[in-house]
């Protein structure tokens, strides 16, 4: 039960990687927060300084108001899930469980409590007798969270605990943890790089990139008011599409493809106003394209004529891939529209849901 | 089928030749001196003479239990602390690592006779000559040691490391609780290699012992078989030799698996 605050945290390797960069992060009490971002921006290096395996080359981080910069890990209150499980393999299940306990110099009944009781909530009693090895991925998983639980700490830090599972396992444990942080009401930081992971569990995400906080939000505000082209590109799947454009003037502010005049909304023609004669990225989302015959209720339209490339079909939505002049474009229809790869076929954007950013700082415009 | 038959008679050649010199030894101690002259196996007299001379003679127990204290000593100091400076030098950040990596490497290389010397003169300076510890501390650190179990702790996933810490190990405990039981091959490895370096030894021993209590077996077997006390007796040589063999023919025949691994895997013989 406590807040984590991490105020210009940063990790250097060898005096010269720039693993994690003055990172500024409020993990409030009882939240669960997912780190996001691509491989190699610094996650787990992050995770890692909080939970005092890796050394803070500069800032502070706080745990329940102590500042823990030279606590070591056992006193930081604190319990993590590998991405490998990293079960003690020479341990029963059991031991493995009861070994935090044991070094803490509990009671042996206690232990013993903690341990069924642990276990009876992630159904894994029949197995406390057996050794890790003998186990099938999800056992084991259940069990490095169990490991995590038994000892009741402050904060819990997942490091990717689902990668390594088979995708229906992974939707059911995702579910299992969500459902274990409303249980024990207690911080929890997750790290993940997938990007459906972090919308679905957290109740804030952190999205980084080269080691930078790009946006800390909600997951519906990342999803509808990106702060950059980086987020915008990151959250969501399919991912946005981006076309370049130039904004032109004649009369209203208007983008422009090449040949294909796009119209600005009314609502943003302010903001586009400085960038006459500037290049700008347009982002619209696979979702907000439509068949002309479904797009009911649009009002700022495009409509445009596409080749179609391929068609994938989800069995409840069909994703199609198209040529769109110079861009290759993504669109998310419903599942009775199937058209043939190969074939022309018009297509509506919903230009009231376009994104504008800076070709720039690709920092967001509107 | 011939071939075959060829490879097995060369074998058996092999073998009989190879053996054939240590089973006319032990059968000659029991033969009485007069009939030491005979190639055959089979003895015509036996007598168990020289083995009483033996033990009359010399301290042979005493020495082999001084062997035994020594060679144990040594290889629980070996390791104990090689695999802690293999753990150091493996999982701990600190300033200089890899160089002190480097000048154990380096002392590899360094025969055992440029150090004979100097350490030889340590041992006078501490007044340990005569002494079980001249026998004993020398040894209890050995580069090879600590680079075996370096490489092997290299192997071990560093998450393992991280959740022990977590869990509230210190860093005694994540070597000898974590790190030690996913170790045995290794731990068998340096400590077989180890025991029987410092079983068979004679070097040191008759440099820094002169003690006849304190003398470990081949020290003693040695001294009295190549020293003269034995009287040019071949039967009591031959006897205190065969006493000599008897630890080593046992253990190997206990651990025989642990050793052919050993070897195999240090891919090294000592
Ligand atoms: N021990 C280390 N020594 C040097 N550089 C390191 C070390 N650990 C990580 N790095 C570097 O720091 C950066 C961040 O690594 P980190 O493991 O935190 O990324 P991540 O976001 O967890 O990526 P992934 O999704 O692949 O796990 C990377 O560029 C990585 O190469
Ligand atoms: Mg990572």
């Amino acid at each position: 039960m406590a807040e984590v605050v991490l105020k210009k945290v940063s990790k250097l390797f060898d005096k010269n990687i720039v693993a994690v960069d003055s990172v500024n992060v409020t993990v409030k009490d009882k939240e669960f927060i997912v780190l996001v971002g691509p491989s190699g921006c610094g996650k787990s290096t992050t995770l890692r300084m909080i939970a005092g395996l890796e050394e803070i080359s500069a800032g502070e981080i706080y745990i329940d108001g102590r500042l823990v910069n030279d606590v070591p890990p056992k006193d930081r209150d604190i319990a993590m899930v590998f991405q490998n499980y990293a079960l003690y393999p020479h341990m029963t299940i059991y031991d493995n469980m009861a070994f935090g306990l044991k070094l803490r110099k509990y009671p042996k009944d206690k232990i013993r409590q903690r341990v069924e009781e642990t276990a009876e909530i992630l159904s894994i009693t029949g197995l406390l007798k057996r050794k890790p090895k003998v186990l099938s991925g999800g056992q084991r998983q259940r069990v490095a969270v169990g490991r995590a639980i038994v000892r009741r700490p402050k904060v819990f830090l997942f490091d990717e605990p689902l990668s390594n599972l088979d995708a229906k396992l992974r939707v059911q444990m995702r579910a299992e943890i969500s459902k274990l942080h409303q249980q024990l009401k207690s911080t929890m930081i997750y790290v993940t790089h997938d990007q459906v992971e972090a919308m679905t569990m957290g109740d804030r995400i952190v999205v980084m990139k080269d080691g930078k906080v790009h946006q800390l939000d909600t997951p519906l505000n990342l999803y509808h008011h990106p702060v950059n082209k980086f987020v915008a590109g990151f959250i969501g799947s399919p991912a946005m599409n981006f076309l370049t454009c130039r904004v032109a003037k004649n009369g209203k502010f208007k983008l422009m493809d090449g040949k294909i005049e796009i119209p600005v909304p009314e609502k943003y023609q302010e903001k586009i106003s400085v960038y006459v004669g500037k290049q700008v990225f347009l982002g619209i989302r696979p979702e907000d394209i439509y068949l002309p015959e479904k797009a009911f209720g649009v009002t700022e339209k495009l409509s445009l004529r596409n080749e179609v490339e391929v068609v994938e079909p989800m069995g409840n939505e069909v994703y199609i891939y198209l040529k769109t002049g110079a861009h290759n474009i993504i669109a998310r229809l419903t599942a009775d529209s199937l058209p043939k790869s190969g074939s022309q076929i018009d297509l509506i954007f919903d230009l009231s849901k376009m994104h504008l950013f800076d070709s720039d700082t690709e920092n967001r415009i509107v | 089928m011939t071939k075959r038959l060829l490879l097995y008679s060369a074998l058996i050649i092999f073998a009989v030749f190879f053996f054939y010199p240590f089973l006319w030894m032990v059968v000659t101690t029991f033969r009485p001196e007069a009939d030491i002259g005979a190639l055959s196996i089979l003895p015509a007299r036996v007598t168990l003479e020289n083995y009483i001379a033996v033990f009359r003679k010399i301290p042979i127990l005493r020495a082999f239990f001084n062997s035994l204290l020594v060679s144990v000593s040594v290889t629980a100091g070996v390791l104990a602390f090689c695999s802690m400076a293999g753990y150091a030098l493996s999982r701990l950040k600190f300033r200089g690592r890899n160089a002190i990596f480097f000048l154990i490497l380096f002392t590899m290389m360094l025969p055992f006779q440029i150090t004979l010397i100097p350490q030889y003169l340590l041992m006078v300076k501490f007044h340990w000559v005569n002494t079980y510890l001249a026998l004993i501390i020398p040894f209890t650190m050995s580069a090879f040691g600590i680079i075996l179990f370096r490489q092997h702790f290299l192997t071990i996933p560093q998450d393992l490391i991280d959740a022990a810490r977590i869990d509230g190990c210190s860093e005694m405990h994540i070597l000898f609780r974590i790190l030690w039981p996913l170790s045995v091959p290794t731990l068998v490895t340096v400590g077989i290699l180890t025991f029987m370096t410092i079983w068979n030894d004679v070097l040191w021993p008759i440099i820094v012992i002169r003690n006849q209590d304190l003398m470990t077996m081949p020290q003693l077997v040695t001294l009295f078989a190549v020293g003269g006390r034995a009287e040019g007796l071949l039967g009591l040589k031959l006897a205190s030799a065969t006493l000599l063999a008897l630890p080593i023919v046992v253990a190997y025949s206990f651990f025989q698996r642990y050793f052919i691994e050993s070897m195999a895997t240090s891919g090294l013989k000592s």
